[in-house]
């Protein structure tokens, strides 16, 4: 019988302001006491719902106690154990564990989320409460979860065409296809992604990343929803490798951690009961679609500061730059290495003038691609939405950088940065050295004082308030602003990535400005 | 040995019998103070008895099995949190069993909402120092008959509350007041619509009354002098205060407590007295240049503040760790 408590979900906001609201006498408080008034669904914002929903996981059905996602509100109490001096901070904010936290983001958000970790940590059971959160009854959610293994065939996975359309049909477009009902779903579950043979993962590859499947010249429309795959070791162990395409499309990785023993206790009740958390689903936390729908278009409005952006900027212009791939700047990338199929280490051999430790572009084989910066865009606002922010804040991008990194980012192990003791974990540690980048490149933008000066972002802030109506001596002013700014960058300047990025900007803006003033001098 | 249940009660607890159980058990899992045999002698006790007085109270017109069903369900539902909370105590118990029957029509009409809301108010004004729960049930039970919707229930309730000692709700009981019928508002106040201009004017003022006797302590009284009563004791005494308060009026005119650390609203009339913890730091209207009141200054020595209200200085004194308020001589 099913433990009746874990149907409960706690009247208490989960997430009070720090500044409280002015309490005065309020004459409806009287009827304020021990009996809670039945809750109205509508009553309850999203964002409270989306927290409660994530408590009700985190306390009642997964029980994490991997508090790794922390936020400090004032001073925290900070401890160093073992002679590593490993940190363990208390933190004075609300926190997060991430393996609850980034699924629920994903479900939120509508994206594609990868659960990774061994056997029997919950990494099925989590996306199946995603399932039921979507409003899906369990044996339904259960029924339609994908599972992965050698002989999955592409009809397996997308459906098959109607045997009798197979007989009579004069061209493909008359054969129907029964497409699988799971593909019609908001929440859809494929459990150990990688045992799937190759050529099906280039059907999974079209409906997970395009949004529709193909057969027989038939298109089924998939309708928005929310992707949670699992695998037992993204590290290639699974028993085809992940084709690279449908790596990338995946949104954030996070790692499934392991049970804490002291709450073996909640697991012998639910021995003894014989239920499972996914059956005993509150009904207050399960999403109607309406409200799905609500709840992303209310992420999407976050707002995303200036402030914020330009560190995320900063950040990504780290990592594509690469001189020795060419001579002419606009090649200077790893991915035209990448594209001759050399060796970064073999170009970078000769490589000479900038501090190899401190270019954080050094520690990583690739660069940022658009899909990630977006994917990285969406989740830092889902994140804010979650706590219960209208405006993102660096803490929330500081936090889902690693996640929707994982698999994008990836590092160079012969970079000198690994090659000191003190970070030789991290060559193990994905989520802990991309948060250690993030860190550092903030660091370095607060050095350079970028907030404060930084005239590449005035120059484009004046360009896209628009040129019309640009005098022709002030278009020549800014050119000659330009070329200033480029003259003393290349007395004074080693090429790193965000140079890069900058002088590429710096030539963009001068040729738009230079298109302009030619026009203006035509019309004379 | 408690008595046994019977009647319609009994009926749904049979009808339910693993339902109440499993709900007993999630009691006792959510609250480890939960006591199960406490829980069984208020079933006995009150609830049991309630749901015979109120099905009784309809006389001949008997209610409908499936309202009697929903009524047993809501009152045994109800009593769990009031059981864990420790809140089944004699006013409530008393309130179910001479407050509902009255209120029979809406109980049977919306259970859920109309016992959530008298277990509440009770509960709430038990838990208020100087507020008399009892008083506020013999008010609503002589207003019950008049009471035409769960809507006027709550307005009358919430009035009869501030006459019952909640002096916190006196500005917006005095706004429902007027929204009141003639017999709800003479069952909730003992006023009549004409005296609510008088009460807005004067906070000592009680209708009915030559008196102005406040329900609030009174500190001091001398023949020829309006008595002083005093809001407010230091924090060592169960007072909110850590050093003696001075008082000002927020930007809304609220009378607002501070001890240099923390600010508190405050409120006393002739029914009573409150303070409540400002926790959104109210900004605090500049102070007028006035002197210090005459009647006020030759009794209370050392004052620190003072401000006018209604009918009274509330005052504040080195030598004091209440807010002092003396009444005008009319």
């Amino acid at each position: 019988m099913p433990a009746p408590e874990m149907s409960h979900v706690p009247e208490a906001p989960t997430l009070p302001p720090s500044v409280p609201a002015a309490r005065a006498f309020d004459v409806a408080d009287l009827y304020q006491g021990p009996v809670a008034e039945p809750v109205v669904a509508d009553a309850v914002p999203l964002d409270e719902k989306l927290r409660q929903a994530y408590f009700w996981i985190v306390n009642q059905a997964i029980i994490s106690t991997h508090y790794d996602i922390e936020y400090h509100n004032g001073p925290s109490a900070a401890f160093a154990f073992g002679d590593s001096k490993t940190p363990v901070s208390l933190p004075s904010g609300q926190s997060y564990s991430s393996f609850v936290l980034l699924p629920l983001l994903t479900f939120a958000t509508r994206r594609r989320c990868l659960i990774v970790g061994g056997p029997g940590r919950g990494k099925t059971a989590s996306a199946t409460l995603m399932g039921v959160l979507a409003g899906y009854p369990v044996r339904e959610v259960r029924r339609s979860m994908q599972h992965g293994h050698p002989q999955m065939t592409t009809a397996d996975l997308l459906g098959a065409p109607l045997p009798a359309d197979l007989m009579t049909a004069k061209s493909a477009d008359d054969i129907r296809i029964g497409w699988r009902s799971w593909l019609s779903m908001r929440v859809r579950i494929v459990d150990e992604y990688n045992r799937i043979p190759t050529r099906t993962q280039s059907a999974l590859l079209t409906v997970l990343g395009d949004g529709y499947a193909e057969m027989f010249d038939q298109i089924y429309e998939c309708p928005p929803g929310a992707w949670f795959l699992t695998a037992n070791d993204d590290a290639g162990g699974g028993t085809y490798p992940v084709i690279e395409a449908l790596r990338d499309r995946i949104d954030v990785v996070v790692q499934a951690l392991s049970f804490n023993n002291r709450f073996l206790p909640e697991l012998l009740d639910r021995v003894e009961q014989g239920y499972r958390p996914e059956e005993v689903v509150p009904a207050q936390i399960v999403f109607t679609p309406d409200e799905l729908d609500r709840m992303h278009a209310a992420i999407l409005a976050v707002e995303l500061p200036e402030l914020v952006r330009r560190r995320l900027e900063f950040f990504a212009s780290q990592f594509e730059f690469f001189e020795p791939a060419a001579v002419q700047l606009e090649y200077m990338t790893k991915d035209t290495a990448r594209l001759a199929g050399v060796d970064l280490h073999l170009l970078g051999a000769g490589e000479t003038g900038r501090d190899r430790l401190a270019d954080l572009g050094t520690q990583t084989r690739n660069g940022l691609s658009v899909r990630a910066l977006q994917t990285l865009l969406i989740y830092a606002k889902a994140l804010a939405f979650f706590r219960g922010q209208t405006v993102v804040g660096i803490e929330d991008l500081r936090h889902v950088v690693p996640f929707v990194l994982h698999d994008k980012l990836l590092p160079d192990l012969d970079a000198p940065f690994f090659e000191v003791p003190a970070h030789e974990p991290l060559r193990v540690d994905r989520v802990g050295w991309i948060r250690r980048l993030f860190d550092l490149s903030c660091a370095d933008y607060d050095r350079q004082d970028l907030d404060r000066s930084d005239p590449v972002a005035d120059l484009l802030r004046q360009f896209r308030a628009g040129l019309a109506g640009v005098t022709e001596t002030e278009a020549t002013t800014r050119l000659e602003a330009i070329e200033r700014l480029l003259g003393e960058w290349s007395t004074a300047r080693k090429l790193y990535g965000t140079t890069y990025d900058d002088i590429l900007v710096l030539k963009y803006l001068h040729q738009r400005t230079t298109n302009y003033l030619a026009w203006l001098r035509w019309q004379g | 040995m408690a008595g046994l249940i019977a009647g319609p009660f009994a009926t749904y607890l049979s009808d339910h019998r693993d339902a109440c159980n499993q709900m007993v058990i999630a009691a006792r899992r959510a609250n480890q103070r939960f006591d199960a045999s406490a829980f069984g002698s208020a079933l006995t006790s009150v609830v049991a008895p309630a749901v015979d007085a109120i099905v009784a109270s309809g006389g001949t017109a008997g209610a409908d099995a499936a309202a009697v069903d929903r009524l047993c369900a809501v009152l045994y539902d109800v009593s769990l949190p009031l059981v864990a909370a420790g809140a089944f105590n004699g006013c409530i118990a008393e309130a179910w069993s001479s407050l509902l029957p009255g209120l029979r029509p809406l109980v049977l009409a919306d259970p859920r909402r109309v016992v959530t809301m008298v277990s509440n108010a009770v509960d709430t004004l038990t838990r208020t120092p100087g507020a008399r729960p009892r008083e506020w049930c013999a008010r609503m039970a002589m207003a019950a008959a008049h009471l035409g919707s769960v809507g006027e229930l709550e307005s009358t309730g919430q009035v009869a509350a501030w006459r019952a000692g909640m002096a916190a709700y006196r500005t917006g009981a005095l706004v429902l007041a007027e929204r009141l019928t003639a017999p709800q508002l003479a069952a909730a106040l003992d006023a009549a619509s004409a005296d609510l201009e008088r009460m807005r004017a004067d906070l000592w003022w009680t209708p009915g009354s030559t008196e102005r006797v406040p329900n609030v302590p009174e500190i001091a009284s001398a023949a020829g002098h309006a008595p002083i009563v005093g809001v407010g004791a230091f924090v060592g005494v169960d007072g909110p205060f850590r050093r003696p308060p001075v008082v000002a009026l927020d930007d809304d005119g609220r009378l607002v407590a501070s001890d240099g650390e923390e600010r508190w609203f405050v409120a006393a009339d002739a029914f009573g007295s409150a303070i409540v913890r400002a926790s959104g730091s109210p900004k605090l209207a500049r102070p007028a240049k006035r002197s210090r009141p005459a009647s006020v200054h030759h009794r209370i020595p050392e004052l620190t503040s003072w401000v006018h209200t209604p009918g009274a200085w509330a005052v504040t004194t080195s030598l004091s760790h209440a807010v002092l308020f003396v009444r005008e001589t009319p």
